[in-house]
C-alpha cells in the first residue's frame, strides 16, 4: 500500500485554495453579524481564485509533464490546466459582477452565494483535471448542485423558484442517465479510470458486447448534454437562465458550459476515439468506432442544436431567454470540432471557450448594469443605451459582434477555425448548416444593437457603472478584440501548452 | 461456503416471516379465543379516553419537519461512510484518521451553519 | 431452471421493486406513493443481498428505505392537499408515453437477452465492506472529500432553498 502521507499532495495547489477560501468564507459567514456587508467575501474569493489562477500557469510549465495522484482520480495535464483556466478566469469575473449586483432584499442569503460559486467552481475543476469516472462524477455533482440552489436564490421571485425546480428535475434525471451509461461501460471493463477502461474497451467491443459499448456511449453522451445544453436537452436553458439571478446566468453559461465540454471531450477523446472496431481490408486503414458510429450522431446533435438555438432565438422579447437560445446555438456550434474530429479539434474547443467566455461574460455584465437600471428584462431596455452611455453600447457591439461571428472580434476566428475543420473533414452539410444558422443568429443579435443605437430611451440620463464592471468589460472588450486582430498569440498559447497525447498518457507519480 | 451462505441467509428468511405472523397471528388467530368480546360504544370509538379526532389526517405539516428529514439524510450518508472506516480502519494507515477529521469537520461546520440559521431550535 | 432458494428470493424481490415503482406512478395520493417507493426500495436491498453486496444492501435500507423515504413523507405532509389529487391526462400524452416505453424497454430486452454471459462467477471477497474501506481511504480519497464538500453544500442548499422565510 502506498503511503498516502507522502504522496505529492502540492498538485492539488490550484483545488485546495479554493476549498480553504470556501470554508473559511463558510465559517467567516457564521461568525459574522447577520447585518454586515458580505461583498468583502467576493474579494477575498477573487484574490483566491488569481492565487489558484497563479498555481495552475505554473502547472501547465510543468517540465513533467503529466502527474497523477492515487491511480489517477486526479491527475494535472495541459487539457485540464487549459479548461481550469477558463473556469478560473471565467468565475472571477462572475464574482466582480456578482458582488455588484446582489441585493440584500433580494438575495437574503448573500454570504451562501459566494461559497456555492466557490464550490460550483471546485466541482468544474474536478471534472477538468481527472481520469476516473468517480472523481469526474463527483465534481460535476458538485457542481450542479451548487448551481440549483443558485438558481433559486432569489426565493421570493417565482421564476428564480421555477428555474431551481427545472434545473434539478432535468439535472437529476440527466445524472441518472450518464450514470446508468457509465455502469455498462464499467460492467465491461471492471475499472472507473478511463485510461484503464480505454484499453480494455476494444475486448469488450470484439467480444461480443458491442451492445453495451453503443448503449453506453449513447447513454453518457445523451445524460452530459444536459450540462452543455444542446438537443436532447435543452429545454431547462431559457427557464433557468431567465429565472436565475443574472451573474449566476452568467455562470451557467460559461463556465458550468465549459465544464462540460471539459467532461465530454475527455471521456471521448480517451475512451473512444481510439478504440478500433475493424480494419478495412481494401484500404488497410483502421476504422475506429468515433469516427464511424458516434461522429454522425454527434454532427447530427450538433446541427439541430444550432438549427433550434438560433430559431426559436428569434421570437425572444426577454433578454435573458434570448442569450440562453443563444448559448444553446453556441454549444452547437462548440460540438461541431468534437463531430470532425482531428489534430486540431480540441485546440479549436479550447480557443472558442475563451473567446465565448470573453464575449458571453461581457455581454452578461452589459446586460447587469441595464436590467438593473431599467428594471426589466425585456429587449426594450437597450432602447437608447448608446446614448447614454456611448462606451458601453461601443462594448455591447463588439460582444454582440463576437458572438454573430463578425470579423474583428475573437468569436469570428473561433468560428472560423471550426469551419474550416468541418470543411477538412468533408462535413460539408455539417459547415452549410453552421453558415446558415450564424446568419440567422444577425437578426436577434442585432435587434440588440438596434435597440441600443436607433430606438429611443425612456430616459436619457447617462448611466452609472461601478469601477469594478468597467474593469470587467474593458477586459473583456479588450480580450475579445485583441484576439479578434491578433489570433496567433492565443491559438499558440493553447498550441504551445496543449499536448494531446497527455489524454491517453497515464502519466508519472511521486 | 455457499452452503453456509445460503444457510444463514434462510434462517434469516424464517426469522422475518416469523416476525410478520405472529403480530398477525396473536391478533386475528390466536386473540379472538382469548379475549373477552364485549364492545360498548365507549370502546369502539377511535380514543377510548380522549378527544374524539376531528377533520381530516392529512393536516399541512411545520415546514421544519422537512427540514429535520434533511439534515437527518445528510448525517445518514456519514454514517454510511463512517462504517466501512472503522471495519478497515486496522488495515489503513494513520493518514485515514486525517481523512475522516477532514470529512467529519466539514460535516460539523454544515452543522453549525444550521444551527446558525436557527434550524435546530423550534421557535 | 431449478427451482433454487435464490430463484425464489429473486423473483420476490423482483417483484416487490417492479411493484413499488408502478404503485408509485399509479396511486393518486401521495403518501401511498411514498410507501410504494419504500417497497420498491427494500426490493432492490433485497436483490443487492442475492448479489452478495451486503454493505450495499445496508447503505439501500439505511438511506433510501429509511431517510429518503422519510425526508419524502415530510415534504409530503409539508404541502397542502385535502384531496387527492386527480390530474387531467391528455389522452395523446399517455399513448406516446406507453408507446416510448415499450421502445426502449423492448430496446434493452433485446439487448440483454442476445448477449450471452460468461457463466462462471467472479472471486468475491467475503469481507465486502472491509475491502470497499480499503479502496474508498485509499485509492479514493479525494473522491471522498470532494463528497464531504459536497454533503455540505447539500445541506446549506436544503437550508436556503427549504426554510420559510421571515421567520426570524
Amino acid at each position: 500500500m502506498t503511503d498516502l502521507l507522502h504522496l505529492n499532495w502540492g498538485l492539488l495547489a490550484p483545488e485546495l485554495t479554493i476549498v480553504i477560501i470556501a470554508t473559511v468564507i463558510t465559517v467567516a459567514d457564521l461568525v459574522m453579524n447577520d447585518k454586515g456587508d458580505r461583498r468583502v467575501f467576493g474579494w477575498i474569493s477573487v484574490i483566491g481564485i488569481i492565487i489558484a489562477i497563479y498555481f495552475t500557469v505554473n502547472q501547465l510549465n510543468n517540465p513533467n509533464g503529466v502527474e497523477y495522484l492515487l491511480n489517477n482520480t486526479y491527475r494535472v495535464d495541459s487539457f485540464g490546466s487549459l479548461f481550469k483556466l477558463i473556469f478560473l478566469v471565467g468565475t472571477g469575473l462572475v464574482f466582480i459582477m456578482a458582488i455588484n449586483y446582489i441585493d440584500k432584499k433580494e438575495i437574503k442569503y448573500d454570504g451562501e452565494m459566494y461559497y456555492l460559486l466557490l464550490t460550483a467552481l471546485l466541482g468544474a475543476m474536478m471534472m477538468a483535471s481527472s481520469a476516473d469516472l468517480i472523481t469526474l462524477y463527483i465534481g460535476l455533482e458538485l457542481l450542479s448542485i451548487s448551481s440549483y440552489i443558485m438558481a433559486g436564490m432569489k426565493k421570493n421571485n417565482l421564476k428564480s423558484n421555477e428555474a431551481a425546480y427545472k434545473y434539478v428535475i432535468i439535472g437529476g434525471v440527466s445524472s441518472a442517465i450518464f450514470l446508468y451509461g457509465a455502469s455498462y461501460i464499467y460492467g465491461l471493463t471492471g475499472t472507473s479510470n478511463i485510461i484503464e477502461m480505454a484499453s480494455r474497451l476494444p475486448n469488450a467491443y470484439h467480444g461480443d458486447y458491442k451492445f453495451y459499448v453503443y448503449l453506453g456511449s449513447f447513454m453518457m453522451l445523451v445524460g452530459l448534454a444536459y450540462k452543455i445544453s444542446v438537443v436532447p436537452n435543452y429545454m431547462w436553458a431559457p427557464d433557468v437562465y431567465e429565472g436565475a439571478p443574472t451573474p449566476i446566468t452568467a455562470f451557467l453559461s460559461v463556465i458550468s458550459k465549459a465544464a462540460g465540454f471539459a467532461i465530454i471531450t475527455r471521456i471521448f477523446v480517451t475512451l473512444f476515439v481510439p478504440l478500433v472496431i475493424a480494419v478495412d481490408p481494401k484500404t488497410n486503414q483502421q476504422m475506429t468506432f468515433f469516427s464511424h458510429e458516434l461522429a454522425l450522431y454527434l454532427a447530427v446533435i450538433a446541427a439541430l442544436t444550432m438549427i433550434v438555438g438560433n430559431t426559436m432565438a428569434l421570437r425572444q422579447t426577454n433578454v435573458k431567454r434570448l442569450l440562453a437560445l443563444s448559448s444553446v446555438a453556441q454549444a452547437g456550434y462548440i460540438l461541431v470540432p468534437l463531430a470532425t474530429l482531428t489534430v486540431v479539434s480540441v485546440n479549436n474547443i479550447i480557443f472558442y471557450l475563451m473567446a465565448y467566455l470573453l464575449m458571453n461574460i461581457g455581454v452578461f455584465t452589459v446586460v447587469t448594469i441595464v436590467n438593473k437600471d431599467a428594471g426589466t428584462e425585456d429587449i426594450r431596455s437597450f432602447a437608447g443605451l448608446y446614448h447614454r452611455s456611448p462606451l458601453l453600447g461601443v462594448a455591447m457591439t463588439f460582444f454582440l459582434m463576437s458572438l454573430a461571428g463578425l470579423p474583428i472580434t475573437a468569436g469570428f476566428i473561433g468560428k472560423f477555425n471550426i469551419f474550416v475543420g468541418a470543411l477538412i473533414e468533408d462535413a460539408y452539410w455539417l459547415a452549410g448548416v453552421m453558415l446558415l444558422t450564424s446568419v440567422i443568429s444577425y437578426f436577434y443579435y442585432f435587434n440588440i444593437v438596434r435597440q441600443m443605437y436607433m430606438r429611443p430611451g425612456h430616459t436619457e440620463a447617462p448611466l452609472r457603472v461601478a469601477y469594478s464592471l468597467q474593469l470587467v468589460i474593458l477586459l473583456t472588450f479588450l480580450g475579445t478584440v485583441l484576439i479578434g486582430l491578433l489570433p496567433n498569440v492565443a491559438l499558440d498559447f493553447i498550441a504551445n501548452n496543449l499536448n494531446i497525447n497527455d489524454m491517453f498518457n497515464l502519466g508519472i507519480t511521486k | 461456503m455457499d452452503q453456509i451462505y445460503n444457510n444463514s441467509y434462510l434462517f434469516m428468511a424464517i426469522f422475518l416471516l416469523l416476525g410478520i405472523f405472529l403480530p398477525f397471528a396473536t391478533i386475528w388467530v390466536i386473540g379472538p379465543f382469548l379475549r373477552p368480546h364485549n364492545p360498548t360504544k365507549e370502546k369502539i370509538s377511535t380514543y377510548e379516553s380522549g378527544v374524539e379526532p376531528t377533520g381530516d389526517a392529512m393536516v399541512q405539516f411545520n415546514v421544519r419537519y422537512y427540514l429535520f428529514a434533511l439534515l437527518f439524510v445528510i448525517f445518514d450518508v456519514e454514517t454510511v461512510f463512517l462504517y466501512p472506516w472503522a471495519v478497515a480502519y486496522d488495515n489503513l494507515s494513520s493518514f485515514a484518521l486525517i481523512e475522516m477529521v477532514i470529512f467529519v469537520f466539514m460535516l460539523a461546520v454544515g452543522l453549525a451553519y444550521a444551527w446558525k440559521k436557527k434550524v435546530l431550535t423550534w421557535d | 431452471m431449478t427451482l433454487t432458494g435464490q430463484y425464489v428470493a429473486f423473483f420476490l424481490f423482483a417483484l416487490m421493486a417492479i411493484t413499488g415503482g408502478v404503485f408509485m406512478i399509479n396511486l393518486n395520493k401521495v403518501i401511498h406513493m411514498v410507501l410504494s417507493i419504500g417497497l420498491s426500495f427494500f426490493g432492490v436491498a433485497g436483490l443487492f443481498v442475492i448479489l452478495h453486496a451486503e454493505y450495499l444492501a445496508f447503505v439501500q435500507v439505511l438511506i433510501y428505505a429509511g431517510a429518503i423515504t422519510i425526508m419524502m413523507a415530510m415534504g409530503t405532509m409539508m404541502t397542502h392537499h385535502a384531496t387527492a389529487e386527480v390530474l387531467p391526462r391528455r389522452k395523446w400524452h399517455t399513448f406516446l408515453a406507453i408507446i416510448s416505453a415499450i421502445t426502449i424497454g423492448g430496446f434493452f430486452l433485446y439487448g440483454i437477452y442476445k448477449i450471452t454471459w460468461p457463466s462462471e462467477m467472479a472471486e468475491l471477497n467475503d469481507n465486502n465492506v472491509m475491502a470497499i474501506g480499503e479502496k474508498i481511504f485509499t485509492n479514493y480519497v479525494i473522491p471522498f472529500e470532494l463528497a464531504s464538500i459536497l454533503l455540505l453544500v447539500a445541506l446549506v442548499g436544503a437550508i436556503v432553498l427549504a426554510k420559510k422565510e421571515g421567520d426570524e
